[in-house]
Order: structure tokens, then C-alpha cells, then sequence
């Protein structure tokens, strides 16, 4: 038991040493903001999200270097995307096929709406308030089935 | 004797000097000068008795990346910098996969061409043989079978990695005889028609179209596409990208008049918010792909 706390707490100082906290506004989109993008596609229902979204296995590490061991981890620099609707998914999630489809021929536009109401929101107060204003902001600028899919995605969230 | 011992050394050494090819190391991450020269030790120790100009370039970055790979004088590439695969995180949502240069670009796309007479490509990186495995499987290689990838599944540090890709370099490089006639492939042209902007790049189905230098006057920018591809291609939006290394925040990417030579009916449409626009804030614009019934095709 003593061992057993004793690795533990070796191992938690471990991870203290190698986290750094990342730099760009990049990160926030798929860390702690990943739950304040979504919320506001869910106009104000979305009280569970963020323990949803605290659970997304992500982790974000910084460049690691330990004693001349440098790790060549490149996850700070991803970003949070939609990503294809395959028809098993589109089931589990109550999504039709036009909407499928249409969410689908649009993704790269609804990708660029992402960042940009992650833009917006870290412009802005950063709260649900201001991601529910920046959704709606863009809401036209893809087909209605295409943001209908892209609310039941957020819905798929909240727990 | 003595004649045909020196004619038979010069044919040798003639032979050698036309097949002699580049071999390049390119490294695009925040390392001392100390671990620079460590790396370019290991690199000049391996491949110094290859017969192959051996070249360098530390803070790769977009514009290096496309010349080497693309320069049919290249042989055998060196790729090392911070990567990471894809994770899902739910239904429809996820992390992208990344390869990043030292100026946070993402420049997985200028990996997936190369030109034909490529035999190794050595990728020292974290998790990138997803995004090697879909661009097999996408045929972005067909033009080149004898090409062998060296990419990692897991998390990796630089010089163990780095070891692993050179060993299996140099035995690549040792079994590679004479390089293939390079098969002209079909080709789509491109026109494109630029306002003054900053330097970007401009990514077609997985595939850098074409990378655009800082403009100051309108530009017309000729480029070609290789035809299998255009025409498998399922999604043919064009997204224009900022490349970081020259980034001017004040600045714009310039907007784009887009046409194909061989097909007039199509154009691309810039994607812009309500107040006409572009969206990414010139980071990154999009262009729309659109087909148009009413233009009649020139053949």
C-alpha cells in the first residue's frame, strides 16, 4: 500500500514536471473551451455538457524535454473539428439522411464556422451567453439540415 | 593496362556523378544548436560514402518541404518535427491529425506528393503513420511504388526515432538500383488569379495545390493537378491557408479567381459571413466549389 501511494505520488510529480501549459488560442478549442464551443448550439439547454466534455479523452502536453529526451508530441497544436457522419453513427445520434448528407457535402464550411465562433467567443465574455450569440451569428451560412446535425452532435454530449 | 584501368575509374566516376542525387534532412522544431549538431552528426555519418549531395535545412518550413519533395533531384528525405494522430472525442467531433513545423503550421499536406524519383521518405514524428496510411490508401503514391515511408504509430523521441529512420534508410538506399523513367502523368491545369496578399498555400482534396509567395501586385499563378486524382475527388473545396513563417497579422491572404483550363464549367466561390467577409479572418479562407450548368465546356 505504502509502494503503492509512494509510485503514485512519483508519478504525479512526473506529470506536473512534464505539463507546460500551451501557448495558443488553438488549444482552447479542444481543452477546457471545447464545452463552450458546443453549448451554445444547444440554445441554453446545455447544463450537463460540461461534465460531458470534461470527460473527452484529450490530453494536452507540451514540448516535452526531460534531461535530453525530447518527445516529439505534437497534440498542443491540434484543434477541435467535425468530422464525417458515417450512417451507424448518424443512427445512434437520430440524425436523417438529408441531414447526414447535407452536414456531410458541408463540412468544410462548418468547420470554418467552428473557428470562427471560437474566434467570436474568445473575443468576447467567454461564456455560454457568447457561444449561443456566435452560433447564431452563423446559423444561415449552412443549410438548415446542416445545423440541425451539427445541434444533435452537441446534444449527443450532455449527459 | 594502365589506359583501360583509368578509362574504366572515369566511366565509374561519370556514371556516379550523373546518378549522384540529394539526400536531405529537414528539421522544424525548437532545439539548442547543441542537438542541431548532434542530428546533423548522425545524418553526415550515415549517408557520408553514399555518393549523394547531402543538404540540410534547419526551420523547415511550407516552402522547403514543397521544393524538396517535389525536386526530382531528390532521392531520400528527412522529416523531424512534433506530429500527433487523430483522436475522436465523440460522434461527428475530433482532434485533427497534425504534422508541425516550428511555426505552428500544419504541413501534413505538403507530405502526401512527391515526385517519382523519391525512394525513402523518413518521417520522425509522433503518430503519423494514420495519416501515411490514408494517403496510401487515397493513392497519393501510385505514381511512385518503389517509395518506402518511414512513419511512427506510437510516441516517440527524436533520436531513437531518428536512428530507426536513417538504419532503414541506408538499406533502401543500398537496394535501389538505377531510378525508373518517370511516366508523365495527366494533368489538370489551374489558373489562379490573385489580389496582393500574404503567403499561404492552397490545399485541394489532401494535396497542396499550389503555395503562394507575399504578393504585393495581383499575380496570376499557373499550376497543374494530377487528372485520376480531380477526377475521383468527392470534395473539391480549396482552402486557402496562411503560412505562418511569413505571417503579417495586419495583413490579407489576397482573394482568389480560380479556374480549371480544361473545364470552364467549374469555378470556386469564396466563403464569406453576412457582411461579405471571408471567414477564417485571414488566417485561412475557404473556396466553395461550384459547378455551373449555364457555361458551356470548352474542349
Amino acid at each position: 500500500m505504502k509502494k503503492t501511494i509512494t509510485q503514485t505520488l512519483a508519478v504525479a510529480l512526473m506529470m506536473g514536471a512534464l505539463y507546460s501549459p500551451p501557448s495558443k488560442a488553438a488549444v482552447s478549442m479542444v481543452t477546457g473551451s471545447s464545452a463552450l464551443l458546443m453549448v451554445g448550439l444547444l440554445g441554453g439547454s446545455g447544463g450537463g455538457l460540461i461534465v460531458a466534455a470534461a470527460r473527452m479523452p484529450f490530453e494536452v502536453w507540451g514540448i516535452v524535454t526531460i534531461i535530453g529526451v525530447v518527445i516529439l508530441d505534437g497534440e498542443n497544436g491540434r484543434t477541435m473539428e467535425f468530422t464525417t457522419i458515417t450512417p451507424e453513427a448518424a443512427k445512434k445520434l437520430g440524425i436523417t439522411k438529408e441531414e447526414r448528407l447535407s452536414y456531410n457535402s458541408e463540412l468544410d464550411q462548418v468547420n470554418f464556422l467552428l473557428s470562427e465562433v471560437n474566434d467570436e467567443i474568445q473575443a468576447s465574455t467567454k461564456d455560454s451567453k457568447a457561444s449561443e450569440r456566435a452560433w447564431a451569428s452563423v446559423k444561415d451560412l449552412v443549410a438548415p439540415e446542416t445545423y440541425s446535425t451539427l445541434t444533435k452532435i452537441a446534444k449527443s454530449m450532455v449527459k | 593496362m594502365k589506359i583501360a584501368c583509368f578509362l574504366f575509374l572515369m566511366v565509374l566516376l561519370s556514371a556516379q556523378f550523373v546518378e549522384a542525387k540529394a539526400i536531405v534532412l529537414m528539421t522544424s522544431l525548437e532545439l539548442g544548436p547543441k542537438k542541431l549538431k548532434q542530428i546533423e552528426g548522425r545524418f553526415a555519418d550515415t549517408f557520408k560514402s553514399s555518393g549523394h549531395d547531402l543538404k540540410i535545412y534547419h526551420s523547415a518550413g511550407p516552402v522547403e518541404i514543397y521544393g524538396v519533395l517535389r525536386s526530382p533531384d531528390t532521392i531520400a528525405a528527412f522529416w523531424i518535427s512534433h506530429s500527433a494522430g487523430e483522436t475522436k472525442l465523440a460522434e461527428g467531433l475530433g482532434a485533427g491529425e497534425i504534422i508541425q513545423d516550428i511555426w505552428r503550421n500544419d504541413v501534413r499536406q505538403f507530405f502526401s506528393t512527391v515526385n517519382p524519383n523519391l525512394r525513402y521518405l523518413g518521417i520522425v514524428g509522433c503518430q503519423t503513420q494514420g495519416i501515411f496510411t490514408k494517403f496510401k490508401d487515397a493513392g497519393h503514391f501510385e505514381n511512385n511504388p518503389e517509395l518506402i515511408i518511414h512513419s511512427e504509430k506510437k510516441k516517440v523521441e527524436l533520436f531513437r526515432s531518428l536512428k530507426r529512420a536513417l538504419k532503414e534508410g541506408v538499406e533502401v538506399l543500398s537496394r535501389s538500383e538505377s531510378l525508373s523513367d518517370v511516366t508523365k502523368e495527366e494533368v489538370v491545369h489551374f489558373e489562379i488569379k490573385r489580389e496582393a496578399g500574404k503567403s499561404g498555400w492552397l490545399v485541394l482534396g489532401d494535396k497542396v495545390l499550389e503555395v503562394l509567395s507575399e504578393d504585393h501586385a495581383k499575380k496570376i499563378y499557373r499550376t497543374t493537378f494530377p487528372k485520376e486524382r480531380w477526377e475521383k475527388l468527392e470534395m473539391r473545396n480549396i482552402r486557402f491557408v496562411e503560412n505562418r513563417q511569413y505571417a503579417h497579422e495586419e495583413k490579407s491572404l489576397g482573394a482568389l479567381r480560380i479556374r480549371v483550363k480544361e473545364d470552364e464549367s467549374v469555378g470556386w466561390d469564396g466563403y464569406k459571413n453576412k457582411e461579405g467577409n471571408f471567414m477564417g479572418r485571414e488566417k485561412q479562407n475557404l473556396y466553395v466549389f461550384k459547378r455551373s450548368s449555364t457555361l458551356t465546356v470548352r474542349r
